[in-house]
């Protein structure tokens, strides 16, 4: 059985949002699938399964943050689900320390693997003070951790209705779990049933086995976990009109004039990765002062450079210059000088206490890549302690891994600014989108032959746009100018970047 | 042994005491082997005047009162079976059975196994069972789960005035020992019967109402209840099998089957404690030769496992009714 | 001598059967055992087959298990030897013990293994007999231990009240299993229990002839349709109540009913009165033993049932025993 846990992403962190689950709670899952979609302070991650399984339980609700160590899920067998049933309850139980509670720690201390069966899950819980001490008393409230607790008459009563107070707390999204929670959980089976295995009739299974049908499936599809004879004729007629190659109007021509709305060509579900950038942006043009700053810059020394540089490169470094390595060199020596632009905004509670904006002695460099599976953000670490061509190895090296996604945890966090190469597709100009909680993203635009002005001459030059989109809500527009000044600067003066 | 009954043939509405008298009036005047013998049912026409008129018309010789003595009563018959007669005795309630049960249960199911002749004991044990008249502890128990579990005693629970008839008739025509039980809360049930001489054989299984929602296997009493609940089902739109096995044991189990594997859903009723009892029976079995047909868990109705209460506020929360037939339908239904 | 006229070398030649029998079951269940429990009969065997010799062929017989001389007298020896070791050849093929075996060929009443449980079903036969018009009497033996039982009043109640053919024969070996009988009833004759308005005679179980003569009286009434009787043979068996159990009885009381050994009373007289002589009651005895021998041969040499056989317990439906239910 593997036991989800947030896991630490960076130094900083302390802490991680649940983003999004990406299966539900006894869905199958392979290894390798990603199961749940974390949000750490700088980037986001999908935490994949590590076996064949289920999604046994979800202990943590999306949207919720909770402490790096948290036990997030577990995925595992059928049969394992019993194990940990009584597991995450030790947490609670743990608070009365009886025999039972002792077993309890014990059976938990052997499904963890380790020896210390207390706190194993809640770092926070030892930088809130030991609130969840295995001593102290009962009446705890609601946990920082995300855990579940109940209250002794809550217990008793689970113990009385041979339920979990875990698996009560977790139906009904309640951390401190009251009796009356648990007659709540025992009267209304939806809710009991809700995390449980998806199970057929008999008949049902011997008329889904006729006709090639999964169970689970079935379940899924119709969303219940008691799956009837009725669920496999309603599955079977769901499936017979979705893998049907017309819909209604194609089947009805006559209507087909009349009706005016677009013929649907596929949905497709907002899922994953891409639900993270739906949020993602959806938060950034919702909360951000997005204000974006545009440099014309003139690479004709650049690619001439990078021409004449291809050789060497290629020979001793078994990589080709590009222009992005050079805007990343560019980027890394300017940033030090702007550090608003390198920084993070941690935003307020709601409780009235003021945001605060995170400004970081390292420079790490997120570098958009855009692969099949949507755009990833790989980061180049101590990018400003990085030769020219040490940040083209990286780039070539992280977009290939991006690519084979094959990216590891950290290779995906802790950037402090990003650079977007949207060039690469023509586009001539192109504003990005800040990455959250960064401040600022540089768009690398294409290279075009334009005419420029070169001793009162016109010339034909390498024209190319950057595009600087920063927060205003904490970035000077000057501030951003001005970097984008010092950025434009050393890349028309490419030599100096070589040093 | 069985003459089909023709459906055309005309028919009368009589009670089921009506019904009774009249089986048992016929077959002692079609056989002289048969007698009919126990406490109170010469004179006095029975308790509950099941054999009124009987001793006129046939002498003491034929009909006749017997000393308080269930173990004479159901000792006898055996004795009297094995000799050759076609002893009928009654046994007042159910209730007092277990003081013959060393006869049935030691004797008369077990001598056609025991005799190497084919010699058998063609007796009838009638007896009475049926809650819901005060009569409490001790005179209205359902005796069935109590004998079900003997090879060589048949168990049969009619539940309609024709049934009554044609399966008594065939009790006493069968050689085999067989434990009739009548619902005394239902003797007054009337209902259509042939005019015409029919029986009905035994350890054939019924069908009392067509449906394809759900089966109710109902026993005895329970049928009346259960034809209730499927009426009000109806009107939900859920249309009840009403499956009336007539013969606990050996039970016919085929139309049982068909039937669920028609409707993918059984519910057992009978009077007696659920735990232990016949619709138990029939569920295990239902599981063992359908279970790929069942679409929902099987439903037992029955009473609690207590003795039958006195006081009217406890025996009405006791006996199971259409009400719970209909909850039961649904419960599986909706599962 | 009363109204019934005995041929001696017949009844002597019953009696010798039984004890012949009887000696060598024990033999043979000492040697190398018998499936059935060997309840014996020795030392009382003039009950039974005085009580027998004066009834017709058709009239009913219900024995106690300790009643060998009614299976001896009215079922071939063969099966009879083959229902104490359970083979195809004995009565219903193995299905049952031959201690209870029943047959409305041989006359016999099947019974149980409930002491005493036999009683009513016995009035119940007589019943029957009655209401077919049949001449039958029907002859229930029992010990003193069932005389201690409900079934012993409610059938004498029951077969006297409706004045049915029967006749009650207590066989009082003065033994209830390993109990002496003045520690269980109040009255020197068990007789006396019964005050149910029938007769009731005491005889002397010992004594063939007295046997015969009390059961010939009592026929003749049932016959005559004036009701029951109930007969006390006072008797004694030699042997424990059954064989696995150990001797715990007066050695000295044993001795003295040896002394009027049933077998051993008749003989003699027999012997002096010149109706036999010492020479035929050899030949006799060499002929019942060799009978004898060869039964146990066959038994022993005889087959096991197939399964098929206990598939018996319904005559008017097929069943799928197993399932218990109609196939």
């Amino acid at each position: 059985m593997q036991e989800i846990k947030l896991p630490k992403l960076g130094q900083a962190m302390e802490e991680g949002l649940v983003d999004e689950w990406c299966v539900n709670e006894g869905d199958s899952v392979s290894a390798g699938d990603t199961v749940v979609i974390i949000e750490s302070e700088k980037t986001v991650h999908e935490l994949p399964a590590d076996q064949d399984g289920r999604l046994l339980r979800k202990l943590i609700g999306e949207g919720e943050t909770v402490p790096i160590g948290t036990t997030l899920g577990y995925v595992g067998t059928a049969d394992e689900a019993s194990e940990i049933s009584a597991a995450p309850d030790s947490d609670s139980a743990a608070k009365t320390p009886t025999e039972k509670t002792q077993a309890e720690l014990g059976q938990r201390a052997e499904l963890d693997g380790r020896d210390e069966p207390i706190k194993l899950e809640s770092p926070q819980a030892d930088e809130s003070g030991g609130i969840e001490s295995a001593t102290e008393s009962p009446d705890t409230a609601t946990t920082a951790d995300g855990s579940i607790n109940a209250t002794p008459n809550a217990r008793k009563a689970a113990q009385v209705h041979d339920v979990d107070v875990t698996a009560v707390g977790s139906a009904l999204g309640v951390q401190q779990v009251q009796s009356e929670h648990v007659g709540k959980y025992v009267n209304d089976s939806s809710i009991a049933n809700g995390g449980t295995e998806i199970r057929g009739s008999p008949a049902a299974r011997r008329i889904a086995a006729d006709n090639g049908v999964e169970i689970a499936a079935v379940g899924e599809e119709l969303e219940t976990d008691r799956v009837r004879m009725a669920d496999i004729d309603r599955y079977l007629e769901r499936k017979a009109e979705d893998s049907s190659p017309t819909d209604d109007r194609n089947a009805e021509p006559t209507n087909e004039s009349n009706d005016p709305s677009p013929t649907v060509h596929e949905t497709v579900s907002v899922t994953g990765g891409r639900k993270v950038m739906y949020d993602r942006m959806q938060t950034v043009s919702r909360d951000y002062g997005s204000t974006t700053t545009v440099a014309r810059v003139d690479v004709t020394q650049l690619t001439s450079l990078t021409e004449s540089l291809k050789e060497p490169w290629q020979k001793y470094h078994d990589v080709s210059p590009s222009i992005t390595a050079f805007v990343l060199r560019a980027v890394a020596e300017a940033l030090p000088e702007y550090r608003i632009l390198n920084a993070e905004i941690v935003e307020g509670d709601g409780s009235g206490d003021d945001p605060l904006v995170r400004q970081f002695e390292d420079v790490n460099l997120g570098v958009a890549v855009d692969t099949e599976h949507g755009l990833l953000v790989p980061t180049i670490y101590g990018a400003d302690e990085r030769s020219a061509v040490e940040l083209g190895e990286r780039v070539t090296q992280l977009a290939e891994q991006a690519r084979n996604h094959d990216l590891e945890m950290d290779q995906q966090q802790n950037a402090t600014f990003t650079v977007s190469n949207a060039g690469t597709f023509g586009a001539y100009i192109n504003t990005p989108q800040i990455n959250p909680p960064q401040t600022g993203i540089l768009g690398v635009c294409t290279v075009n032959e334009e005419p420029g002005i070169v001793d009162d001459e016109v010339v034909p030059r390498k024209i190319m746009h950057l595009c600087l989109t920063y927060d205003h809500r904490v970035v000077e527009g000057s501030t951003a100018v001005q970097f984008l000044q010092a950025v434009k600067h050393r890349l028309e003066d490419p030599h100096s970047l070589l040093s | 042994m069985s003459q089909q009954v023709d459906v055309q043939a005309e028919q009368t509405e009589q009670t089921i005491r009506e019904s009774l008298n009249q089986a048992l009036y016929e077959e002692l005047e079609r056989d002289d082997s048969v007698i009919l013998y126990g406490e109170d049912v010469a004179e006095y026409g029975g308790l509950y005047k099941i054999s009124e008129g009987l001793y006129e018309e046939f002498g003491d010789d034929r009909v006749f009162d017997t000393p308080l003595a269930e173990t004479t009563l159901g000792g006898s018959a055996v004795g009297a079976a094995l000799a050759g007669a076609r002893p009928i005795v009654e046994i007042m309630y159910a209730d007092f059975l277990p003081i013959a049960g060393d006869h049935l249960i030691n004797y008369a199911a077990k001598m056609y196994f025991n005799y190497g002749d084919e010699t058998s004991v063609p007796m009838v044990v009638r007896s009475m069972y049926g809650t819901g008249d005060g009569h409490g502890l001790h005179h209205g128990q359902s005796p069935e789960a109590w004998f079900m579990n003997v090879p060589g005693l048949k168990i049969v629970m009619p539940s309609t005035p024709k049934d009554y008839k044609g399966l008594l008739k065939s009790a006493i025509r069968d050689d085999d020992p067989v434990l009739f039980l009548e619902n005394k809360m239902r003797y007054g049930e009337s209902g259509p019967v042939p005019e015409e001489e029919y029986t009905i054989p035994l350890c054939e299984t019924d069908i009392k109402r067509r449906g394809d929602d759900a089966t109710v296997v109902a026993i005895g009493g329970m049928v009346y209840e259960a034809l209730e609940a499927a009426e009000r089902l109806s009107d939900r739109g859920v249309e009840c099998e009403v499956v009336d096995p007539r013969t606990v044991t050996p039970l016919d189990t085929d139309p049982i089957l068909e039937s669920v594997e028609k409707t993918n859903i059984l519910v057992t009723a009978q009077e007696a404690p659920t735990f232990g009892g016949f619709g138990s029976e029939v569920a295990a079995q239902v599981i063992d030769d359908a279970f790929f047909y069942l679409d929902a868990p099987v439903k037992r109705v029955g009473a609690p496992f207590t003795p039958i209460p006195f006081a009217e506020s406890l025996e009405e929360a006791y006996v199971p009714t259409a009400e719970d037939i209909e909850t039961a339908v649904i419960d599986a239904i909706e599962t | 001598m009363g109204n019934a006229s005995i041929n001696h070398r017949e009844l002597l030649e019953d009696l010798l059967l039984t004890r012949r029998f009887e000696e060598k079951v024990l033999e043979v269940y000492q040697d190398r055992g018998i499936r059935e429990l060997p309840h014996s009969s020795i030392g009382q065997e003039a009950v039974g087959v005085g009580a027998c010799y004066p009834l017709e062929d058709d009239d009913i017989l219900v024995p106690s298990l300790r009643t060998r001389a009614v299976m001896l007298l009215r079922a071939p020896l063969d099966e009879i030897v083959a229902g104490m070791y359970g083979t195809r050849s004995g009565p219903s093929n193995g299905r049952t013990t031959e201690h209870h075996m029943g047959s409305s060929e041989y006359g016999i009443l099947g019974t149980t293994g409930m002491i005493g449980a036999h009683l009513n079903p016995a009035a119940g036969a007589a019943l029957g007999n009655k209401v077919l018009d049949n001449d039958r009497v029907t002859v229930a033996f029992f010990g003193d231990g069932a005389s201690q039982r409900s079934e012993f009043h409610s059938a004498l109640n029951f077969a006297t009240v409706q004045e049915l053919p029967v006749i009650f024969v207590i066989e009082n070996n003065h033994w209830t299993e390993a109990s002496p009988i003045e520690k269980l009833v109040a009255v020197d004759d068990l007789a006396d229990l019964a005050n149910h308005g029938l007769p009731t005679k005491v005889i002397d179980g010992q004594d063939v002839e007295e046997v015969v003569d009390a059961t010939a009286t009592a026929a003749q009434r049932a016959r005559d349709g004036d009701g029951p009787t109930l007969l006390e043979a006072k008797t004694y068996r030699y042997r424990p109540h059954a064989e696995t159990m150990p001797e715990h009885r007066d050695e000295a009381t044993l001795e003295e009913w040896r002394d009027r050994d049933p077998i051993e009373l008749y003989r003699s007289r027999l012997l002096e009165e010149d109706f036999v002589t010492e020479d035929e009651i050899e030949e006799i005895d060499r002929r019942l033993q060799t009978r004898i021998d060869e039964a146990f041969e066959a038994a022993e040499t005889d087959e096991l049932p197939d399964e098929e056989t206990m598939y018996h317990v319904y005559k008017d439906t097929e069943i799928d025993h197993w399932k218990g239910v109609v196939r």
